[in-house]
């Protein structure tokens, strides 16, 4: 199967999922109606240079706008798809260093004051000013300056061209309102009102935030694209994923983004509910520590061994994992890139799983159980590595009790470490562990990889590569196709560094779930993105024959 | 002297139906716990068939079910108790030894030493324990069954100090205390030989009471996630496996919560039961 | 008494300081700072963590960041929380109350009932209502708080509807409704974890109270009563349930700290946005000044318990009124 077709597969399923949707868009008495979503975890901030949480990023996004927007192909190798919004039109300086993007005039902030090149160039500087020590800062760090040719024009100048220069600027650049912002103290942005209070640009107004509670939306009904066709988001905050699902289950709430196991069969089971699977983007992964925990210039004494690591892989049963964990909805990643990418496919050849296999390349490796204890040893070595996982993933845990029980049926004897979040990421920053199962939520450009698996994320002690896997020739192909101006050729390297990957086992892909989202069956959900779900939230609508009270509430605000 | 009041509470233990039941219930949990490997039906920890086995409700073959792993839920309930008797056990040893030696010293020593050292012991009171432990638990990254006992013992004993310091500083200013002095015997001596024995009392019922208390901590710490580290079988860490198939797999939370409940009611039973003959007074006798 | 009272609060203020002193020290000792979970992300780069932590003094070391909290802490600055984007003060401002709602009616109802329970019991001593009743106080005696919160939620949110599974009000028609309507709301919100505390608080509280009742009915003014010829229930009434208050008063500034890591569990099961969950959270994420503001408060909070208990236990009980 090609790229193309595993990403129109995908696709279509995701039509398919919302069909219904898409065909009651037009009907009369469709606008109105309240969604409550329920997330689990506090947002952290609703004003981009400050958002670290998916749940901030979620809301921010209803309440700016960008200058353009990811197309539904999630293309981010040059303009190819994107769709104007705060932007109606760009234009490339003839040697591909600057772009112009020129803004749509009808475009103003929720106070009423138009949208103008300056609060482009003041999203940007937020991001870069290093008082604001914006942790996006590194996403626009290809971007030398944003400058104000004339009021609707404002151009975003590289330092270098690559495939991602236009996503760099039109969807991690948000414009903020330089009218509110002009003298803000920025090193103390986060105390500063108006990030408790933002105004926006886009299809939602913020109305209130009750921590640990709720964050409250309400339509925009002069926003210049046309109202969105809810009246009302309600972000309704649980402490734990479980709480958050159980809010759905009893209908207190309308939309949750990820249903699995249990839960799901439930949802699927109640008429009132309806689920969707809509891809993803997230991968899991056993990764290894290459190096010794206590002294990093030796290798591991058990998993630098790259035929130790490959022979581990062969003794999982990946598929029947990912079935006990995810049922049907998690498949087996081809490379440390998720398949709705649209690189990573079944064209790199995997390590296969073979148990048998598995213990003859042990013992032909030296690793032999000479003292009949169950474990294997060369010069009295035991084979033996610890794994962490952190305490607040009951998914994780649930795979590491999997893989321990695995691995010891071939000799290994792995124990578990049971992290408490914030203890495990101290111990990946300093390096200190044998094996980890982690998770990434890459972003929707390829290049990404750079900071969690090549060179140059293992040097530094805050990289992101803590298994410091450090091999020249995955770093090359990485380079190669990063830097590289054709698509097609760009996806070959990609692949070929990908292979690379796969042969040196640095890590042991596990699953990508496939997300399904559950939602109340009132709720015409729209175009739910792999790697953003709520993208389609001004389309999701509520027919009124099927409104309940909190959807008769209308726009007033509450009562004081 | 220490003999009597022992003679009499064990005679009026064994005219106690309830109390016998009560300590029967905790003999026979005490045997599962040591006899393990030779009753449990299977291995606790096999996983003998993660797609097709996994949550499978009560059969003959499995009667109290099989988890989300496939594992039997029997198997690993028996299991567990050697985990969760033994940590509650060794943990309330350790802090009844703690508190008991804490606790005398400072009523034995009195004046400025007595003030600081119960002071602290009010402070470390004002702080609830699940919170303690919480903090405690997050200086370790990873808790073994050695730690966490560690932990339980570490943050159980303030309240019998207390207990014991009461007993001691009467006891100690006693007649009797007084005269062994002027008879030429050591303070240690004083306080080993003739005082301690007699406050013990009261920590016999505190431990046999903290037993079942230290039980359902450890499985309240499970169920906030960082009890005791998996695969190992406690209590408390199968109703949290079963906590999330709650709706479709009810016996593997219902089984180890049903297990909690007999073992703590029966030893808060025979706790009671021990304080009514170790006190004539009380009157529950 | 004036002394008396001078001397426990000034203990009071020692309890406090050595309380806030343990709980920064294990706090800062713990693994990982409020910055470790931006690592997870893999983009913010080490620049911008050390900035993070320069910026609130993270970088200094720990003996000087312990005087400069001391220090804030006397200005009554209570610093940013990490965890919550705000400032500690508006971070406790949102969970306190709906805390000491939780408490505050578990506390009361537990102990009416209790007492109530109690005085039935000692009223029938030995009849199979005293022991049934004591069996099944036994049992919630006995049981773990998530346990019982866990099969209440399944009896009474999920298989019959009748209450909310979760949170303090309706995140959404709460604020659109009537004076009453949202009064009705609260009250279905706090329905299950406040029954919760209280089966659990009010099994102690009858325990305690019957044992006191029992004791006190063998005194020698309750056989005078009795000698002068009152009715029994009178007697158990007017002197017994009096005189046995003074203990059951004690016993419950007593259990305060144990109520209050009763109700982080509680709150955890239900989702109840308070001081509990405010502060497991806390510790989770390393977000120091608020872990060690939560130990202030907290810690008042139970010497503050502790110091009403034995005030009012000295108005219930004539003996140490007059002591």
């Amino acid at each position: 199967m090609t790229t193309r077709s595993v990403t129109a597969a995908a696709l279509l399923l995701a039509l398919a999922a919302c069909r219904g949707g898409d065909r009651a868009s037009n009907a009369a008495g469709d606008v109105g109606g309240t969604v409550v979503i329920s997330t689990a975890g506090e947002p952290d901030f609703l004003v981009q240079p400050l958002i670290l949480s998916a749940t901030g990023k979620m809301i921010a996004d209803q309440l700016f706008e960008r200058l353009a927007e990811i197309g539904p192909k999630m293309n981010a190798m040059g303009d190819e798809g994107f769709e104007p919004r705060l932007a109606r039109h760009w234009t490339w300086s003839p040697d591909s260093l600057s772009i112009a993007f020129e803004l749509d005039p009808r475009a103003h902030w929720h106070d009423g004051k138009p949208v103008r090149a300056e609060d482009v160039k003041m999203g940007f500087d937020l991001l870069r000013d290093p008082k604001v020590a914006s942790p996006q800062a590194p996403n626009v760090a290809e971007i030398d300056s944003v400058t104000v040719r004339d009021s609707l024009t404002a151009v975003a100048w590289y330092h270098r061209r690559s495939l991602d220069q236009f996503f760099t600027a039109a969807y991690n650049v948000i414009p903020l309102p330089a009218h509110l912002l002009k003298n803000v103290d920025r090193a103390n942005l986060k105390a500063d009102p108006y990030v408790r209070n933002p105004i926006g640009s886009g299809p939602f107004r913020f109305v209130r935030w009750v921590p640990s509670q709720l964050v409250e939306l309400v339509a925009d009904t002069t926003y210049f694209r046309g109202r969105p066709k809810l009246d009302r988001v309600v972000v309704s905050i649980a402490p734990d994923p479980n709480t958050a699902v159980t809010r759905l289950l009893a209908g207190e709430a309308d939309f949750i983004e990820v249903l699995r196991g249990e839960q799901l069969a439930q949802a699927q089971k109640d008429p009132k509910l309806q689920v969707t699977q809509y891809g993803g983007v997230d991968y899991a992964f056993l990764q290894f520590n290459l190096r010794d925990p206590k002294r990093h210039a030796r290798p591991h004494p058990v998993l630098g061994d790259r035929n130790v690591r490959v022979a581990l892989e062969m003794a999982l049963d990946r598929a029947a994992i990912a079935r006990n964990v995810y049922d049907t909805l998690a498949s087996v990643p081809f490379g440390p890139a998720p398949r709705s990418l649209g690189i990573a496919d079944s064209s790199i050849r995997q390590i296969p799983y073979d148990s048998a296999h598995a213990k003859r390349m042990l013992d032909s490796l030296g690793w032999r159980d000479t003292n009949g204890d169950g474990v294997r040893e060369k010069n009295g070595v035991p084979l033996r590595f610890s794994v962490m996982v952190p305490g607040s993933s009951r998914a994780r845990q649930r795979v590491a009790v999997l893989i321990q029980e695995q691995l010891k049926g071939v000799g290994a004897d792995v124990t578990l470490d049971q992290l408490e979040f914030n203890a495990l990421i101290a111990k990946l920053g300093s390096r200190d562990f044998d094996a980890v199962i982690n998770s990434w939520h890459p972003d929707p450009t390829p290049s990404s990889i750079r900071q969690t698996w090549t060179s140059e994320g293992a040097r530094t002690n805050d990289g992101s590569n803590f298994g410091s896997y450090e091999s020249p020739v995955f770093d090359a192909q990485i380079d190669s196709a990063v830097a590289s101006h054709n698509v097609s050729q760009a996806r070959a390297l990609y692949k070929r560094a990908y292979q690379t990957f796969v042969n040196d086992a640095p890590a042991i892909m596990l699953y990508e779930p496939n997300l399904v989202a559950g939602a109340s069956r009132r709720i015409r959900l729209v175009d739910l993105r792999p790697d953003a779900w709520w993208a389609g939230i001004p389309r999701w609508s509520i027919p009124a024959s099927e409104r309940i009270d909190r959807d008769r509430i209308g726009l007033r605000p509450a009562a004081q | 002297m220490s003999v009597g009041p022992w003679r009499t509470a064990l005679r009026a233990l064994r005219r106690d139906r309830v109390a016998l039941g009560a300590a029967g219930v905790i003999v026979v949990f005490a045997l599962a716990a040591l006899l393990a490997p030779a009753i449990a039906p299977y291995s606790p920890n096999a996983q003998p068939d993660i797609v097709g086995m996994a949550t499978l409700p009560p059969s003959a073959a499995h009667p109290f079910g099989t988890d989300v792993f496939s594992r039997d839920v029997l198997s690993r309930v028996i299991y567990g108790a050697r985990v969760s008797l033994g940590v509650a056990v060794l943990s309330i040893a350790l802090s009844m030894t703690i508190g008991t030696a804490y606790g005398a010293i400072a009523g034995y020593a009195g004046g400025a030493t007595e003030t600081i050292m119960m002071r602290l012991i009010d402070a470390l009171l004002a702080i609830p324990r699940v919170l303690l432990l919480i903090l405690a638990l997050a200086l370790w990254g990873s808790v073994g069954l050695p730690t966490l006992v560690l932990m339980l013992g570490l943050t159980g004993w303030f309240g019998t100090s207390r207990l014991v310091r009461e007993r001691v500083r009467a006891l100690s200013r006693g007649e009797f205390a007084f005269a062994a002095r002027a008879l030429g015997a050591s303070h240690a001596r004083v306080l080993w030989r003739h005082v301690l024995p007699n406050a013990l009392t009261p920590v016999i019922v505190a431990a046999t009471l903290g037993i079942g208390n230290v039980i359902v901590l450890e499985a309240s710490l499970s169920y906030l996630g960082i009890g005791v580290r998996p695969p190992n079988a406690s209590w408390g860490n199968i109703i949290q496996d079963g906590a999330e198939a709650i709706a479709s797999g009810w016996w593997i939370a219902l089984f180890p919560g049903l297990a909690i409940l007999v073992t703590v009611v029966a030893f808060n039973l025979l706790g009671d039961a021990l304080r009514d003959a170790l006190d004539p007074r009380s009157p529950h006798a | 008494m004036r002394r008396l009272l001078a001397a426990r609060a000034a203990q009071s203020v020692v309890i406090v300081a050595v309380v806030a002193t343990v709980v920064f020290a294990l706090i800062h000792l713990a693994p990982g700072d409020p910055f470790g979970a931006a690592l997870e992300s893999g983009k913010v780069s080490p620049e911008v963590r050390a900035e993070w932590r320069a910026r609130y003094g993270l970088d200094r070391p720990l003996p000087e960041q312990y005087v400069r909290w001391i220090g804030s802490v006397a200005r009554g600055e209570l610093g940013w929380s990490f965890s919550r984007n705000r400032p500690v003060a508006s971070a406790l401002a949102a969970a306190l109350p709906n805390t000491v709602v939780l408490m505050g009616t578990a506390l009361l109802l537990s102990i009416v009932l209790g007492i109530a329970a109690a005085l039935l019991q000692a009223s029938r001593r030995g009849s199979l209502l005293d022991r049934g009743s004591s069996a099944v106080l036994l049992v919630f005696y006995s049981m773990p708080e998530f346990w019982l919160g866990l099969m209440l939620l399944l009896v009474f949110a999920y298989e019959l509807p009748l209450f909310p599974v979760s949170g303090v009000v309706d995140p959404v028609v709460h604020e659109y409704m009537g004076a009453w309507g949202r009064f009705a709301d609260r009250v279905r919100h706090l329905a299950l974890p406040a029954l919760t505390l209280t089966l659990l608080l009010a099994a102690a509280v009858a325990r305690h109270q019957r044992a006191a009742l029992l004791d006190v009915a063998r005194a020698d003014f309750t056989r005078t009563a009795r000698a002068k010829g009152l009715a029994p229930r009178t007697i158990l009434v007017r002197h017994a349930l009096r005189n046995s208050l003074g203990t059951t008063i004690t016993l419950l500034g007593l259990m305060f700290p144990a109520l209050l890591g009763g109700a982080v569990i509680v709150e955890t099961v239900f989702a109840w946005p308070g001081m509990g969950s405010l502060a497991t959270t806390a510790i989770a994420q390393r977000d120091y000044p608020l872990v060690t503001a939560i130990a202030l408060v907290g810690a008042v909070m139970t010497v503050a318990g502790s110091l009403i208990a034995d005030l009012l236990g000295a108005l219930a009980d004539p003996r140490l009124r007059d002591a």
